[in-house]
């Protein structure tokens, strides 16, 4: 089992009353624990908060465990969280649960290089283990602030894991972009999601995950392609209205020409390397400065310090950060501004970005957000204090809900909006109907948690269908 | 972007639902409302005109569905990516255009004057993000309009919102709300239909209805819109569903999508406008010609089409599709033997009101001087004129040029057989 500690004692539970407060401005008071510790109201409402927010959801231990050791203090905790290091010893994660420890054994495709020995592995079982392990990880991680920024940075450099990489020839022909992705998740986003924004970058723009992703394995010198500069320039640095020009995102592309994956793709990692008879040589005006470096392939390293520093840079990301944590609907303008400075002065470094967003007033203040779909079933999963494999159905109730991991096509990573994801009510209440009723496959209710989560509420219908009409509810769409 | 389409329907089926005291709506009832087929109450002839919207998004290669083999730049622009002239394959049009051969089935149409084809029709944006693009053209926030937050489609519903609508009135496939229908008054966002169904006793769905009767969010207006098309889809049996004609869809996103789409309109459930998406279009390597990447796209999307035209048979009188993308690509091919983005694009319309047998375009040329820089084909068609008239073809008169598109000039098309406004 998981951590006992951790997960037994039943999760948020309701206060008592059948009927949802028709005035009740935020939803989520309903879910706060029972009064377990001296604490304030204001203190309990900041704690559920935060732990909506930068955790998966609360658990009433969880609860606790903020109450004694403060906001600041779980916050700091949380941002001195071990890092994924690159390597065999990772696997055995010695800072995690053993439960969670034995779980993500479980799944093989994960393990350092795997990757030699994938091509025996059907495609759909290797998504099928890393959608896993996010969930794993997500619902159980003691490193719960960690967890979400993976998430934001995965979505941040959204990669489809079904996009076939483009042949450069026949032995390539079934090189597929899955098979990168576990090693994407290990060498790019899991170190750096708490570190600093130019080494993600520099990372990221080394993984032949996204490499291949946006097309730059074909882009050579003549007609460049521009893919990847603009998805660079657009989606991951500058943002939209981050002041470049078409002329830039051209020659972002001749600084990128030549950079593609090594031939050998499945046999060794895979790495991206330099092929300068395809780089396009001569200066390049970029950001108004001037790259030209004899040696071609060191230009890349001055277009990522360029615009990893770009203020606008700053900017687009720290706002996209704020939106994440605060949601749209609040007005959030000045506190996007001084993130955007402590991003500037810090270098990008996100443990203080983070520390600034979670202790701000604002945040505390603004208005409750509506759960993503993986977000909505990995508090169902936390609440219910399931015991899950994170295989099988489970995944296919996120798909249905419309938010199967590593399948967003397009290089913006899915929305973060109400609108976006408000109109698909029904796949919710299915699942919370199929989980209440303890039938996804390897998935399995703890019913004390469940009989805490339940108590005075719906005390006329069977368990099962109190269960599901507390995780349908309205109160818990929102974070 | 991602240049394979999502393959449809790799997840297991759903779970049955088999615990005591709950069951999955009784056989016995669906058939004593519906028949086998489940769509026994069509009407013959729907007095509401119906519109089918579909995004093909990443951008299509314009310039490869609607071939301009008359001009001679298109021939070095493409030296290794061209489709040639109707010598070399390619479906001849007007003289000027062709289209591209995998698109084939879609020649009848066009002879019988139900299609049309545009080109060169876009925004006046500059922009090359798939992103922006979307955004703006979903929302037809051009010039001073761009803080327009609603979808163009929405305001089109908002301004001719009967007194009691269906829930079904506007249908998006797919799992997000569509840009094009954001602020539309309760529209529905199907993955499948298959999926529009809630297992679970009576009682369970009136705990639903009343949890979400006591609240006013966006959760709570979604919740009780939700439950009104439950009630509305318990009519409808989608495995029983055969097409009309012979039609046979593609078995692909788009052919499942648009066979969905003609299983809701004709079992006449108050379904007004669909919204589907395509993916895949974002071709900046080895697109093909007449054969290879493309082409497999144009024939799903060519065979998805003359298949809904056929199934819908009759009510094609009353529906018109239009078929958009938010820009063309580059004129000039890449290095990778793909396009990269342009500017301006071509789109489809078909069926009802369409001025068809025609490739509509006030062609811009494609000489160095005339392309946009850095080799774009140039707008000359702004899309809102279109997208204008087809909304009052479909939805009527009442809706004005400034609702729709406040600051648009409006110049009509020709599209349509009458402009309307």
């Amino acid at each position: 089992m998981l951590d006992r500690r951790t997960l037994i004692v039943a999760t948020a539970g309701l206060a008592a009353g059948c009927k949802p407060n028709r005035t009740s401005l935020d939803p989520r008071q309903n879910y706060l624990p029972d009064r377990t510790t001296k604490a304030t109201d204001t203190d309990r409402r900041r704690t559920v908060h935060l732990l909506s927010r930068a955790a998966f959801g609360p658990t009433p231990a969880l609860v606790e465990d903020v109450l004694s050791l403060g906001l600041d203090g779980w916050i700091e905790r949380q941002l001195a969280a071990p890092n994924d290091v690159i390597g065999p010893a990772t696997y055995l994660q010695p800072t995690e649960t053993t439960g969670l420890h034995f779980r993500l054994n479980s799944l093989p495709c994960l393990r350092p290089g795997a990757i030699y020995e994938l091509r025996d592995v059907s495609q759909p079982r290797v998504l099928s283990e890393l959608s896993a392990a996010t969930i794993l990880r997500s619902t159980y991680s003691q490193w719960q602030l960690r967890e979400r920024m993976c998430q934001f940075w995965t979505n941040h450099f959204n990669i489809y894991g079904r996009k076939v990489a483009a042949a450069r020839g026949r032995k390539q022909a079934d090189a597929e972009l899955l098979y990168f992705l576990a090693d994407d998740q290990r060498t790019v986003i899991r170190p750096h999601a708490l570190g600093k924004f130019q080494t993600l970058i520099d990372a990221s723009i080394k993984s032949p995950a996204m490499l291949g992703y946006l097309d730059n394995q074909l882009n050579k010198s003549g007609n460049v392609n521009e893919n990847y500069a603009r998805e660079l320039l657009e989606l991951h640095t500058l943002g939209v209205n981050g002041g470049y020009t078409q002329a830039d995102v051209k020659n972002v592309a001749k600084v990128l020409s030549g950079w593609t994956i090594e031939d050998g793709f499945l046999k060794k990692v895979g790495s991206v390397i330099f092929d300068k008879t395809n780089h396009a040589r001569g200066g390049k005006h970029v950001l108004g400065t001037i790259i030209n470096e004899t040696k071609g392939e060191l230009e890349r390293d001055k277009v990522v310090a360029l615009v990893a520093n770009h203020p606008s840079t700053a900017r687009f990301i720290s706002g996209k950060l704020v939106d994440f944590y605060c949601g749209h609907d609040s007005d959030t303008q000045t506190l996007k501004e001084s993130i955007a400075r402590v991003f500037q002065q810090s270098g990008g470094a996100m443990d203080k970005v983070l520390r600034h967003i979670l202790l701000s007033d604002a945040f505390y203040a603004s208005k409750p957000k509506f759960r993503q779909p993986f977000d909505y079933l990995i508090a169902c999963l936390r609440a219910t204090n399931a015991d899950t494999s994170g295989i099988g159905n489970i995944q296919y109730q996120l798909e249905r809900m419309g938010q199967p991991l590593h399948q967003w096509p397009m290089p913006d990573g899915y929305p973060d909006t109400t609108t976006a994801w408000v109109g698909n009510m029904i796949p919710r209440w299915q699942f919370a109907l199929d989980l209440g009723s303890n039938s996804i496959q390897n998935t399995k209710l703890d019913n004390n948690a469940v009989k805490h989560l339940c108590r005075n509420r719906f005390t006329s219908a069977s368990d099962a269908e109190r269960l599901t009409a507390v995780l349908a509810s309205p109160e818990f769409q929102w974070a | 972007m991602g240049l394979t389409p999502r393959p449809l329907c790799e997840s297991p089926a759903p779970q049955l639902h088999s615990i005591a005291g709950m069951s999955t709506l009784p056989a016995t009832i669906l058939s004593s409302w519906l028949g086998a087929s489940g769509i026994t109450n069509v009407h013959s002839a729907p007095s509401e005109n119906k519109l089918v919207v579909l995004f093909l998004r990443g951008a299509m290669d314009g310039a490869s569905l609607i071939v301009p083999y008359g001009d001679d730049e298109y021939h070095n622009h493409r030296r290794t990516i061209g489709l040639g002239t109707p010598k070399s394959g390619l479906l001849d049009l007007d003289g000027f255009y062709g289209l591209h051969p995998a698109a084939a089935v879609l020649k009848p149409w066009y002879s019988k004057g139900k299609l049309a084809a545009i080109h060169a029709i876009g925004s006046m944006d500059q922009t090359r993000s798939h992103f922006e693009a979307m955004a703006t053209m979903e929302r037809g926030a051009e010039g001073q309009a761009q803080e327009l937050s609603s979808g163009w489609l929405a305001r089109a519903l908002h301004a001719t919102q009967p007194p009691t609508p269906s829930p079904l009135r506007s249908v998006a496939f797919g799992s997000l709300l569509p840009d094009t229908l954001r602020g539309a008054p309760s529209p529905s966002v199907i993955r499948t239909i298959n999926d529009v169904k809630l297992g679970g006793s009576k009682a369970l769905r009136r705990v639903i209805k009343q949890l979400y009767e006591a609240g006013d969010t966006a959760a709570h207006a979604s919740g009780l819109a939700a439950l009104r098309v439950l009630d509305a889809m318990d009519k409808i049996n989608p495995d029983a569903y055969i097409p009309a004609a012979g039609a046979t869809y593609p078995k692909s996103l788009t052919g499942e999508s648009l066979r969905q789409a003609a299983l809701l309109l004709k079992a006449d459930v108050g379904a007004t406008s669909i919204f589907l998406d395509s993916t895949g279009w974002d071709s900046h390597v080895t697109q093909g010609t007449s054969s290879g990447y493309l082409a497999g796209l144009f024939t799903d999307l060519a065979g998805a089409l003359d298949a809904f035209a056929t199934d819908i048979g009759p009510m094609l009188e009353k529906t018109t599709i239009v078929v958009m993308t938010e820009f063309g690509r580059r004129i000039p091919e890449n290095s990778a033997l793909g396009t990269d983005h342009g500017r301006a694009g071509a789109w489809l319309v078909l069926g009802n009101g369409v001025s068809g047998g025609k490739v509509h375009s006030e062609w811009p040329g494609l000489k160095a001087e005339q392309l946009d820089s850095p080799g774009d084909l140039r707008v000359t068609q702004d899309y809102r004129n279109v997208l204008l008239e087809l909304s009052q073809l479909v939805f009527g008169q009442t809706i004005t040029s400034a609702a729709l598109f406040p600051g648009l000039t409006y110049k009509p098309s020709g599209v349509f057989q009458k402009a309307l406004t």
